[in-house]
C-alpha cells in the first residue's frame, strides 16, 4: 500500500517521466522534438504541444517522450495520435481524399504558371 | 473574359467566409466513433481492486470523465444524480476521475452525491488519452459489445440527453 | 468627459471623412475647384483621430476605469508605458490605431507634391477613395467597436493587460505594422482612381513610391513581429504560419509584387492591368487579415476577443471595397497592348517572378482557409500547420530565387547578350561559397538545405554584383543601391532562415542544480534558482552559465514570471546572441530534488533572419530619400 502511494505521488508528479528525458539519445531528442513540434495543443489557440504549458500539452509530451523512449517510430506514434483524435491533432494534413486539392496545388500552380508563361512569350 | 476572373474568384471567397460566420462547431470529432472502447485496466477510486474493459462489456453504459478542478462537472453533475435515480432508465453510468486525487474525489462525490455505478481513477490521464479526453467533462456511450456509439463534449445537458443520447440508448436496448 | 470627447471626434471623423470622399469623388458638379476642400478634410480628419487616440492615452494613464476598454485591458500597477501601448492592446483600440494611421496617409497623399496638371483629378480622386476606405472603418468603429463606451458600475481595479503583451515590442510592432497595412490604401486608391479618370500607366510612378513605403512598415512589422515571438514566447520559434502570420505575409508578396510591376508599368508601359489588380489584391489582403483576426473564424494566438457581427460587419466592407474594386476592373480596366516579351528581357522576368510571388501568396492562402472550408462541407475538422506550409512554400519560392538573380543581369527589351558572361562569374561564386559553407563550414545535412545555402549565396553576390560593375560612380551607384540592399536583405534572410533551421539543435533536459550538459560544442550549467520580484509579477530566476571548449562565455538569466494566480505563468528566455549564433534557455518546470526541466537550444545564423529585413528597410530608405534627389542634384 504504502508502495503504491510513493509510486502515484511520483507519477502524478510527473517527476518519473520527465527525468526520463535524461535517458534520450542525441537521434532520439531530435525525434522528440521533431514530433512535438507537428502535434497540435487541443486547447489552446493553435500552439504546438511543444510551446504550450497547458495540461495536456504536458500529458501528451510526456506520453510521446515514454514512446519514443520505447523505440517506437515516428509514424507509430503519429497513428496513435490519430486514431485517439483524429486528423485535427496532426499539422501536416493527412494525405487523404479530402486534403487531395491541398496537396495538389503547388504542383497544379506550377504547371499553370510555365504553360501560361510560354503562352505569352509567343 | 480574362478581366472578370478576379471578381468571379472574390465572390467564390466572400460566400465561404460569409458561410463561415455562421459555423459555430468548436468540438472536435472523435474517431473512435463506431470503434471499440480502448482496453484499460484502471483501480476503483480510494481501493485496491481494478476494473478493465471487459468488465464493462454486456451492458450498455454511460462513461463520464469528470475531475474535482472542473467546473463543467458541476454543472452536470445534478442530471446525471437524475439519470442515475430514476428507475425506468436503466442505464450505468461508469466515472472515470482524470487527473485528480482520490481524497479530493471521494469528498467531493461525498458533498454533491454520487450518481456512479463505478469509478476508475485515472490520475496519470493514459487512459483518457486513449480515449480521445482533452478536456473535461466528456461522456461517452457505449452498447453491450463494447463499442463507442456516441460521445459529447462539455457537460451533459437535458437537451443532448433527451434529443441525442436517450433515443440511441433505445436503439441499443432492442 | 474625456472619453466622451473622444466619442464626439469620432463622429467628427466620420462626418469629414464621408465628405473627403463624396466632394472628392466629384458627387458635386465642381469638384475640381474644390479640390482644397476634400485636402484640408483629410487633414480635419486626420486631426480628429489624432485627438481621440490622445484621449483615450489620456485615461488610460488616469487609470480610469469607468471606462469599459481600459477597465478590460489596464490596471493600477502597469507601468505607464504599457498603459500607452495598451491603447492598442485589444480590438477596439488597435482599431483606433488602424484608422488614425489609415488617415494619416491620406493627409500625406493629399498635400503630396508628386502631381501635376495631368495628374492632379488623379489625385483627388484617389483621396476621395481614401475618404471612403477611412468612412467604411470609422462607421465600423462606432457601430461594433466603440473603445470609449462606459461601464457603470465601474470596478476600482481593471483586469490587465495580458502579460505576452507586458513587453516593449508592444510599443512599436502594432503601429509599423498596421502602417504597412494601411499604406497599402494608397496604392488602392491611386489604382481605382487611375480606373476612373485616366485609365493608363500615368498612376505608376507616383504610386511605387507610396507602395514602397507602405512595403517598408510591412516589412518591420513583420520582421519584429518575428522576433518578438522569439524572444518573448519562451520556446524559441520564430515563424508558425499560424493565420495572423500569414494574413501579414501575404501582402507582404504581393506588395512586392506591386513594387516590381509598377517598374514595368512606369518605364515600359506594359502590364497596366496587372499592376491595377495587383494594387487591389494588395489591400484587400490586408483587409482579409483584419477580417481574420477579428472574426474569430480561425483559431489564432494573435485574434481578438472574436465576434460574429464584427465580422459580417468587416465581411460587408472588404465586399463594398475589394468587390467595388474589381468591379471596376473588369468594367474599366484597358486591354494592354499586345506585345510579344523578349524570353529573358527584364519585364519579362519581372512579371514571371511577379507571378512567382503572387503564387507563394495563393498558395498560402489556400492553406489558411483550407480547414474553413473543409468545415463548411461538413468534413470533419484538420489542421494546416508549418509541416505543410514549410513544404509546400518551396515550390514557388526556389524557382523564385533563381530566377531574382537572373534578373539582377537583365535588361529592357531584349535578352542581354552579357548577361551570360556576367552571370557566369556570379554562379561560379556562389555555387563555391554556398558548397564551403554547406559541407566545410557545417556538415552536410541535406541536398535542400546545399541548394537553399547556394541559392542564398546567389542572391547575396548578385545583388552585390551591380555595385561593384557601376565601377564607383556614386550616382549611379546610388541608383542600384536601394534593388542591391533589398537584394542582398533577402539573401541574408534565406541563408539564415536555410542554416538555422537545418543546423539548428533543440534539446529538453532536466537539470540538477550544479548539473551541466552539452548542446552541440556548447555545455550549459544551471548554476541555481532564485526568486526576484516585478513591478507586477513574481519570479523565480535561474542562473545559466555557457562554456566553450572549457572558457566560460555568458552567463544569463531565463524566468519563469507569475502576473497573476490565475494565468499560466510566463517564461522569459535567457538568450545569449552574437550574429554567429543564439543560445537559447527557457525555464521549464520544477521538478523534485532540486531538479529544473530547460528548453536548450543552438541556432546558428539566426539574426539574419532579422538582419535581412532591416538591410532591405534601408534599401528602400535609400529609394524614398536619396535616389531621386541625389540623382537630380547631380545630374
Amino acid at each position: 500500500m504504502k508502495y503504491s502511494v510513493i509510486v502515484l505521488f511520483l507519477l502524478i508528479n510527473s517527476n518519473f517521466l520527465i527525468a526520463a528525458e535524461e535517458q534520450l539519445t542525441n537521434d532520439q531528442q531530435e525525434m522528440y522534438q521533431a514530433i512535438i513540434q507537428e502535434v497540435r495543443c487541443l486547447v489552446c489557440q493553435n500552439q504546438s504541444i511543444a510551446e504550450s504549458n497547458a495540461d495536456l500539452a504536458k500529458d501528451l509530451r510526456a506520453q510521446i517522450l515514454e514512446q519514443v523512449i520505447t523505440g517506437k517510430t515516428k509514424n507509430e506514434i503519429k497513428s496513435y495520435l490519430l486514431n485517439r483524435y483524429g486528423d485535427f491533432v496532426l499539422y501536416q494534413p493527412v494525405f487523404s481524399q479530402k486534403t487531395l486539392l491541398l496537396w495538389v496545388s503547388p504542383i497544379i500552380l506550377l504547371i499553370f504558371i510555365v504553360g501560361w508563361y510560354r503562352k505569352i512569350s509567343h | 473574359m480574362k478581366r472578370y476572373l478576379p471578381i468571379i474568384l472574390f465572390l467564390v471567397l466572400f460566400i465561404s467566409l460569409l458561410q463561415s460566420l455562421f459555423q459555430d462547431e468548436m468540438d472536435i470529432p472523435s474517431p473512435l466513433i463506431g470503434k471499440n472502447m480502448p482496453s484499460f485496466s484502471l483501480k476503483r477510486l480510494g481501493e485496491n481492486t481494478t476494473i478493465t474493459d471487459q468488465d464493462l462489456l454486456g451492458e450498455v453504459a454511460l462513461i463520464n470523465v469528470w475531475a474535482t478542478w472542473c467546473v463543467g462537472c458541476k454543472e452536470e453533475h445534478e442530471l446525471l444524480l437524475s439519470l442515475a435515480e430514476e428507475p425506468s432508465i436503466n442505464l450505468s453510468i461508469i466515472g472515470i476521475n482524470w487527473k485528480d486525487q482520490d481524497q479530493l474525489a471521494i469528498r467531493w462525490l461525498d458533498e454533491l452525491g454520487n450518481p456512479y455505478q463505478e469509478i476508475l481513477s485515472d490520475p496519470i490521464g493514459n487512459t483518457a488519452i486513449d480515449f480521445g479526453v482533452y478536456g473535461a467533462p466528456e461522456s461517452f456511450l457505449i452498447d453491450r459489445d463494447g463499442f463507442i456509439r456516441y460521445k459529447h463534449i462539455g457537460p451533459l445537458t437535458l437537451s443532448v440527453w433527451i434529443n441525442e443520447i436517450q433515443p440511441l440508448i433505445k436503439e441499443l436496448k432492442q | 468627459m474625456i472619453p466622451e470627447i473622444g466619442q464626439i471626434l469620432l463622429i467628427v471623423a466620420l462626418a469629414s471623412s464621408l465628405l473627403q470622399f463624396c466632394i472628392g469623388i466629384g458627387f458635386y458638379q465642381k469638384s475640381i475647384t474644390h479640390s482644397g476642400i476634400v485636402y484640408n478634410l483629410s487633414a480635419v480628419h486626420s486631426s480628429a483621430l489624432l485627438v481621440a487616440i490622445v484621449c483615450l492615452g489620456y485615461s488610460f494613464l488616469i487609470d480610469d476605469f469607468s471606462v469599459l476598454y481600459i477597465a478590460l485591458n489596464s490596471n493600477t500597477n502597469l507601468p505607464n508605458i504599457y498603459k500607452i501601448a495598451a491603447i492598442w492592446g485589444a480590438h477596439e483600440g488597435s482599431l483606433l490605431l488602424w484608422i488614425f494611421l489609415l488617415s494619416l496617409w491620406g493627409v500625406l497623399l493629399s498635400f503630396s507634391r508628386k502631381f501635376n496638371d495631368q495628374t492632379k483629378t488623379l489625385k483627388l480622386r484617389s483621396v476621395a477613395i481614401m475618404g471612403l476606405v477611412s468612412f467604411c472603418f470609422i462607421l465600423f468603429i462606432l457601430y461594433t467597436s466603440n473603445p470609449f463606451e462606459r461601464l457603470f458600475p465601474f470596478p476600482e481595479q481593471g483586469r490587465s493587460l495580458n502579460p505576452l503583451l507586458q513587453d516593449p515590442a508592444l510599443a512599436i510592432h502594432p503601429p509599423i505594422l498596421y502602417a504597412g497595412y494601411v499604406g497599402l490604401a494608397v496604392p488602392f486608391s491611386l489604382a481605382i482612381a487611375s480606373l476612373i479618370t485616366i485609365n493608363d500607366h500615368q498612376w505608376a510612378g507616383i504610386a511605387r513610391v507610396w507602395c514602397i513605403t507602405a512595403w517598408l512598415f510591412l516589412t518591420g512589422g513583420i520582421a519584429l513581429g518575428s522576433w518578438w515571438a522569439y524572444y518573448e514566447l519562451g520556446w524559441g520559434g520564430w515563424w508558425f504560419w499560424d493565420p495572423v502570420e500569414n494574413a501579414s505575409l501575404m501582402p507582404w508578396l504581393v506588395a512586392t509584387a506591386l513594387v516590381h510591376s509598377l517598374v514595368v508599368t512606369e518605364k515600359q508601359k506594359l502590364f497596366n492591368g496587372f499592376s491595377v489588380l495587383l494594387a487591389i489584391i494588395a489591400f484587400s489582403l490586408s483587409l482579409l487579415g483584419t477580417f481574420l483576426v477579428r472574426s474569430g473564424v480561425l483559431i489564432s494566438v494573435h485574434s481578438f476577443a472574436s465576434d460574429p457581427e464584427r465580422g459580417m460587419f468587416i465581411l460587408a466592407l472588404i465586399g463594398v471595397l475589394t468587390g467595388g474594386a474589381l468591379i471596376l476592373y473588369a468594367l474599366r480596366v484597358k486591354k494592354g497592348e499586345k506585345r510579344s516579351l523578349e524570353i529573358l528581357s527584364r519585364e519579362s522576368l519581372l512579371l514571371l517572378n511577379n507571378v512567382f510571388l503572387c503564387s507563394a501568396a495563393a498558395l498560402i492562402l489556400i492553406g489558411t482557409l483550407y480547414p474553413l472550408i473543409i468545415e463548411l462541407l461538413n468534413a470533419g475538422k484538420i489542421s494546416v500547420g508549418p509541416p505543410y506550409f514549410n513544404f509546400v512554400i518551396l515550390f514557388p519560392f526556389l524557382p523564385l530565387v533563381f530566377f531574382i538573380g537572373l534578373g539582377v543581369f537583365s535588361t529592357w527589351n531584349s535578352t542581354s547578350r552579357n548577361m551570360m558572361s556576367s552571370i557566369k562569374w556570379v554562379l561560379a561564386l556562389s555555387l563555391i561559397a554556398g558548397l564551403v559553407t554547406a559541407l566545410i563550414v557545417f556538415d552536410y545535412s541535406s541536398l535542400l538545405t546545399t541548394i537553399g545555402i547556394i541559392l542564398a549565396f546567389w542572391t547575396l553576390i548578385s545583388g552585390l554584383s551591380p555595385i561593384f560593375r557601376k565601377t564607383f560612380i556614386f550616382r549611379d551607384i546610388i541608383k542600384v543601391l536601394p534593388m542591391s540592399l533589398a537584394h542582398i536583405g533577402l539573401g541574408l534572410t534565406i541563408l539564415g532562415v536555410t542554416v538555422t533551421s537545418s543546423y539548428g539543435i533543440t534539446f529538453d533536459e532536466s537539470l540538477r542544480l550544479g548539473q551541466s550538459t552539452k548542446v552541440g560544442d556548447y555545455v550549459f550549467k544551471l548554476v541555481e534558482v532564485n526568486d526576484s520580484k516585478g513591478p507586477n509579477y513574481d519570479a523565480r530566476t535561474a542562473t545559466v552559465e555557457i562554456s566553450l571548449d572549457g572558457e566560460e562565455i555568458a552567463i544569463i538569466y531565463p524566468e519563469k514570471r507569475i502576473y497573476d494566480k490565475n494565468s499560466p505563468s510566463m517564461t522569459e528566455a535567457g538568450i545569449e546572441s552574437n550574429l554567429r549564433r543564439d543560445l537559447f534557455v527557457a525555464l521549464g518546470e520544477e521538478l523534485g530534488g532540486n531538479s529544473w526541466s530547460l528548453h536548450l537550444q543552438y541556432k546558428p545564423l539566426l539574426r539574419l533572419i532579422w538582419l535581412g529585413p532591416f538591410i532591405m528597410i534601408l534599401g528602400g530608405l535609400v529609394r524614398i530619400y536619396l535616389t531621386k534627389p541625389l540623382t537630380r542634384v547631380m545630374s
